[in-house]
């Protein structure tokens, strides 16, 4: 039951994954990070205590919050993001089936090294395949960001079968915390600087 | 009390009321006072060792503990401590001439409790977490994000992940033990150590950062930033890698002089002078590395040298950013002839870049002197190449010079007196510094 949901769960986030790569409309990519941190949090609490597990999704969440209502309040969700590299979804597509080749081929490793469940490892992989994908190709600050974002977020997957202490969480926590501000505050209107009024 | 409360946690608490006020007049004496305090609390107060101040017994624990994890502060890191925010107190006040880079106040305290966390964590590894945090900072002070930044951040982003797989893989003392995981641990350890202290070719931010951002500001993180990353790499290196072993002092003499020659050649042909800022910070790091690679001797070098190095970089961007203002732009055309009219800022940025060329009688001097010696001593193709790397910022110096006072113009001296009072204190320190070596020793307590 629990590896099948793991798989189930892994889909889940190849799907998000996709999602977020294909969209243009800053809104739905928004979206699509709500839905993967939820495959994201199962797939960590095969490895971690799931206290940290919900901790990780509740965290993950709130960067969603704020990203989504910083994006609300400066441009009502409508902004598109052009990349500047291939803009078609086959382009896109193909890229994340090249990912997720490499990350089933990663499994055979990792298992040996680290004893880690193989949707841990393509979970892992696709995510920091797509940060990657989603920083290489866009000039512009949000999906760079959010590319990086998900880039920490492959690392913090793959990391999880190597070390689970409090300050680890405590630490990636605030790094995510960080880099969800840090998109929020683009996304928001600057305020006017004092001399400048 | 421990050394983190006052090193780490009061400038992140102060930076933040910081932001409250950053609009009042006169901010900046009360940064600069926070961090000359600071900075005098490290040279003179002893860790781990009671004491009696007003009647009550006071002991600064050197450790302090978080969730099993802890934050250490060695005897090293007093200097570390003195030089980081005794230069933040020299850039502070540099904010009273240049009010339009006011931000580095701030956010400035808020940098240097963060790096000096990077520096002090236990266990080290958790230090690119935090690098990696310093850069997701870095969008919140330039709005928008300008794309210096954004690679910086990647490259943090890049290299993070191979640092702690790497330092995951053994630990600290007895790294490579392991023959099957060594390499793979080597790989990982030399991309993520190179980008994250932007090593070549992933040093291409700086020059960027230079050409992108008021010349004041763009000079105080180019300082800061490649401190950070600088100190990290040796704190790195002092913790997991057996020196001798893996050809280590070869790979940062290759990957050292490659930095110097591809900055020198840069700053040699680069005709805007913000950016030609970023290639001399290339330059130095290149020498940092090189002193890195003459072992626990050249270590001490490189941290001795910090300070001449940033005491060149203030005075080089806060003149940089007096000939900004009165000028369209930091293009060579637009600079021509400055030096009439804005002489002291002219001669202050000219010493600034000789200063790194290692000009005699000038602050980086001696320090350049020794990495001289020590590279020839090790073998003679190293130390001409030295020379030439030196010979190219030399270069840029002159060129420097015949821009500031090419065309025939009646003097004027159009520098207000604070911004003269500063431009002079800046040169005299660095001659003081070119003069007697020893006071670096002295201001860093040894």
């Amino acid at each position: 039951m629990i590896p099948f949901l793991s798989w189930v769960a892994l889909f889940l986030l190849v799907v998000s994954c996709g999602g977020l790569l294909l969209a243009r409309r800053r809104s739905w990519r928004v979206a699509w990070l709500f839905v993967l941190y939820l495959p994201f949090a199962w797939l960590l609490t095969q490895v971690w205590p799931p206290l940290m597990a919900v901790l990780r999704l509740f965290t993950g969440w709130i960067v969603v919050a704020s990203i989504g209502i910083a994006l609300q309040s400066a441009h009502g969700g409508e902004t598109h993001d052009a990349p500047f590299g291939p803009d078609t979804a086959f382009f896109y597509l193909q890229s994340l089936a090249l990912v997720i080749a490499i990350g089933v081929g990663a499994t055979r490793p990792f298992s040996s090294l680290l004893n880690a469940p193989a949707p841990l490892v393509i979970a892992s992989v696709t995510l920091l395949g797509s940060g990657i994908l989603l920083f290489g190709f866009n000039p512009t600050a949000f999906p760079y960001l959010l590319g990086i974002l998900l880039f920490v977020n492959g690392f913090e997957l793959l990391y999880a079968m190597i070390e689970s202490s409090a300050f680890l969480l405590f630490l990636l926590t605030a790094l995510n915390l960080l880099a969800g501000l840090a998109i929020a505050y683009h996304l928001a209107e600057p305020a006017p600087r004092r001399d400048e009024l | 009390m421990t050394a983190a409360h006052l090193w780490v946690f009061l400038p992140i608490l102060l930076g933040m009321l910081t932001f409250l006020f950053q609009s009042a007049r006169g901010l900046y004496r009360w940064g600069t006072l926070i961090a000359l305090g600071l900075a005098f609390l490290a040279w003179f107060v002893p860790l781990d060792t009671p004491m009696r101040l007003a009647g009550i017994s006071l002991k600064i624990s050197s450790t302090f503990e978080l969730l099993g994890r802890s934050l250490v502060f060695d005897k090293q890191m007093n200097a570390v401590l003195v030089l980081l925010y005794g230069i933040s107190a020299v850039w502070f006040y540099g904010l009273r001439s240049v009010p339009q880079a006011r931000e580095i106040l701030p956010w400035g305290l808020l940098f240097n409790g963060l790096l000096v966390t990077l520096l002090t964590v236990r266990p080290f590894l958790y230090a690119a977490i935090v690098l990696e945090a310093l850069g997701f900072l870095l969008v919140f002070l330039i709005r928008p994000p300008a794309k210096s930044v954004l690679r910086f951040l990647a490259h943090q982003t890049l290299a993070f992940p191979l640092l702690l797989l790497a330092a995951s893989l053994g630990t600290e003392g007895t790294f490579f033990s392991d023959p099957q995981r060594g390499p793979l641990a080597l790989a990982l350890l030399g991309v993520g150590l190179a980008l994250s202290a932007g090593l070549f070719p992933f040093h291409t931010w700086m020059p960027l950062l230079g050409a992108e951002l008021h010349p004041y500001l763009a000079a105080f993180l180019l300082w800061l930033l490649p401190f950070s990353t600088l100190l990290f790499l040796s704190g790195f290196i002092e913790r997991f890698l057996v020196f001798a072993a893996l050809r280590l002092p070869v790979m940062l003499q290759v990957s050292g002089m490659l930095m110097a020659l591809v900055g020198s050649g840069g700053m040699l042909v680069e005709r805007h002078w913000g950016r030609a800022l970023g290639y001399a910070v290339m330059v130095e790091t290149g020498y940092a590395l090189l002193a890195l690679s003459l072992g626990d001797e050249g270590a001490s070098l490189m941290l001795a040298s910090l300070l001449p190095r940033s005491l060149a970089f203030v005075l080089w961007g806060f003149a940089l950013s007096i000939l900004y203002r009165r000028s369209a732009g930091l293009e060579q055309n637009v600079l021509e002839g400055m030096g009439h009219r804005l002489p002291f800022a002219a001669v202050a940025l000219m010493l600034a870049i000789l200063s790194v060329a290692g000009f005699p009688m000038l602050a980086a001097f001696p320090w350049r002197l020794s990495l001289w010696e020590g590279l020839s001593n090790h073998s003679l193709t190293l130390g001409f190449l030295f020379l030439l790397s030196l010979l190219g910022v030399f270069g840029h110096g002159l060129r420097t010079f015949h821009t500031l006072f090419s065309r025939p113009e009646g003097w004027r001296i159009e520098e207000t007196l604070t911004e003269l009072i500063l431009l002079s204190l800046g040169t005299f320190g660095m001659a003081l510094l070119g003069l007697f070596p020893q006071m670096v020793g002295v201001l860093l307590g040894k």
